[in-house]
């Protein structure tokens, strides 16, 4: 066996894709909570299976509903012990934002040698919380400012405005689900996405699948 | 060459160049002469259509900056050093653009005194083990990027981006180049014994024998998932050595 294993790291690039979840209590009606926890353990059940990438994926769960809290530590994929979220209490998406600015800055959790990470932010409220700072400071961060950002608002009372500011781009689009079976598909999408960077000759490299043709990969 | 400096390096494609039949966009180059001995490595941005140009370009354009260059002995700043190489790369490359052949730089160049000259641009490790066992690095991934992301002849930079630094003449000393399909994937606790490795043990072999062998050990690169393509060089000075 070649020398070079003792000097080497073990492990492929992470590339890291962090799902920011609002868990308050509004998320309990119209089966939201149970919809969102199902899709998000098929898309780490499929991107455990993921192993012909250029990268591993590693994935990260923030939650925000009473408190803030980081209920999937970044791990990788094939790893992670799936247990499903409560839907409780009010919105503290700024906790969350700093939360994830906190783990993406975070040299040792997120190495320089892994792939831009993406951001999933998930939500069907108004945060009630002061998120306009955690906002500003992760847009303005010298790592997390870089990462792919997607957003979903999940009924008629998500804050629009709130999630294009997130995404921090004019060309950007927030997805609407209108009912709990919407957040599966975007979550397929999501996994299709990040599926494709993991595979793709230049996985740092933002590859299109275009959201209108999503019922391609759905199956309803 | 000096009979006081080894000078020895491989370069081979990443699986994923040999996939898609593209070639090499590393490229190193050794050269030696009255201004001394020098070792490049370049690493083209695998983002732009001629990067294997540029990668050879730079590496060629270091080969005739050192040659113009009166040396560090003289005082000369370092520099108008890289001007040069910045110049005669472009040079180079003509009639193709700077931004369709973006790539990395880094050389080292051992003067005639012994004096060390460490330059560099971009992702590209430079490591310098001293006699004493002192551990010298330059370049390398910045704590702020991600991976593929890189400063390079041929995008947006400024005369001090580069990195310079200069080594007092001395002996014994091993001095290591390398792109980033190989620095990214050091254990930063297991580097000087990276480095002692290639001076060592792949340092004592035969020359032609050698270049077989490095090229194996980077065919057969143990991180999973690797893709990039992959240069190493190295500059040994013998123990006791000064010219």
């Amino acid at each position: 066996m070649s020398k070079l294993k003792e000097f080497t790291v073990s492990s492929a690039r992470p590339l890291p894709v962090i799902v920011m979840a609002d868990i308050s209590g509004s998320m309990a009606a119209d089966g939201k909570i149970d919809a969102l926890n199902s899709a998000v353990a098929e898309m780490i059940a499929a991107f455990a299976e993921e192993d012909d990438g250029r990268a591993e994926i590693h994935v990260a769960v923030a939650t925000f509903g009473g408190d803030a809290a980081l209920h999937v530590e970044l791990t990788p994929a094939s790893g992670v012990q799936w247990t499903p979220m409560k839907a409780n209490g009010r919105t503290p998406m700024g906790a969350a934002l700093d939360i994830v600015t906190d783990l993406i800055e975070d040299r040792e959790r997120v190495p320089s040698r892994a792939y831009r990470p993406t951001v999933v932010l998930v939500s069907d409220g108004l945060p009630n919380d002061e998120w306009r700072g955690p906002l500003a400071r992760l847009l303005g961060s010298e790592r997390a400012a870089k990462a792919q950002r997607f957003a979903l608002g999940i009924g008629a009372d998500a804050d629009h405005d709130v999630l294009r500011a997130f995404l921090d781009d004019a060309e950007g689009r927030v997805f609407e689900a209108h009912e709990a079976r919407e957040i599966r598909k975007f979550f397929q999408w999501v996994t299709m996405s990040v599926s494709s960077r993991s595979r793709s000759a230049q996985p740092n490299h933002t590859v299109d699948v275009d959201p209108l043709n999503l019922d391609d990969y759905g199956d309803f | 060459m000096s009979k006081a400096v080894d000078i020895y390096g491989a370069s081979v494609r990443g699986p994923r160049n040999r996939r898609e039949g593209r070639a090499n966009q590393d490229a190193w180059a050794r050269s030696s002469g009255p201004f001394g001995d020098l070792v490049a490595v370049c690493d083209g941005m695998g983002s732009r259509p001629a990067a294997d140009v540029g990668a050879r370009a730079a590496c060629e354009a270091v080969k005739k900056a050192v040659r113009l260059w009166p040396g560090s002995a003289a005082s000369a700043d370092p520099t108008h050093l890289v001007r040069l190489v910045e110049t005669l790369w472009r040079l180079e490359l003509s009639p193709r653009t700077a931004s369709e052949c973006a790539s990395t730089c880094a050389f080292a160049l051992r003067e005639p005194d012994g004096h060390v000259l460490i330059v560099g641009l971009g992702d590209g490790l430079a490591v310098v083990r001293r006699a004493d066992g002192d551990l010298l690095t330059l370049g390398g991934r910045s704590s702020e990027s991600f991976c593929d992301e890189t400063l390079a002849l041929g995008t947006p930079h400024r005369i001090d981006d580069w990195w310079i630094a200069t080594e007092p003449p001395s002996s014994g000393r091993t001095l290591v180049l390398a792109t980033d399909g190989v620095a990214d994937d050091i254990d930063p606790t297991q580097l000087a014994g990276f480095v002692d490795w290639l001076a060592n043990d792949i340092g004592r072999i035969a020359p032609a024998a050698r270049w077989r062998r490095l090229q194996q050990e980077l065919r057969d690169w143990p991180v999973p998932h690797h893709v990039d393509d992959k240069t190493i060089a190295v500059l040994r000075e013998a123990a006791g050595g000064q010219p």
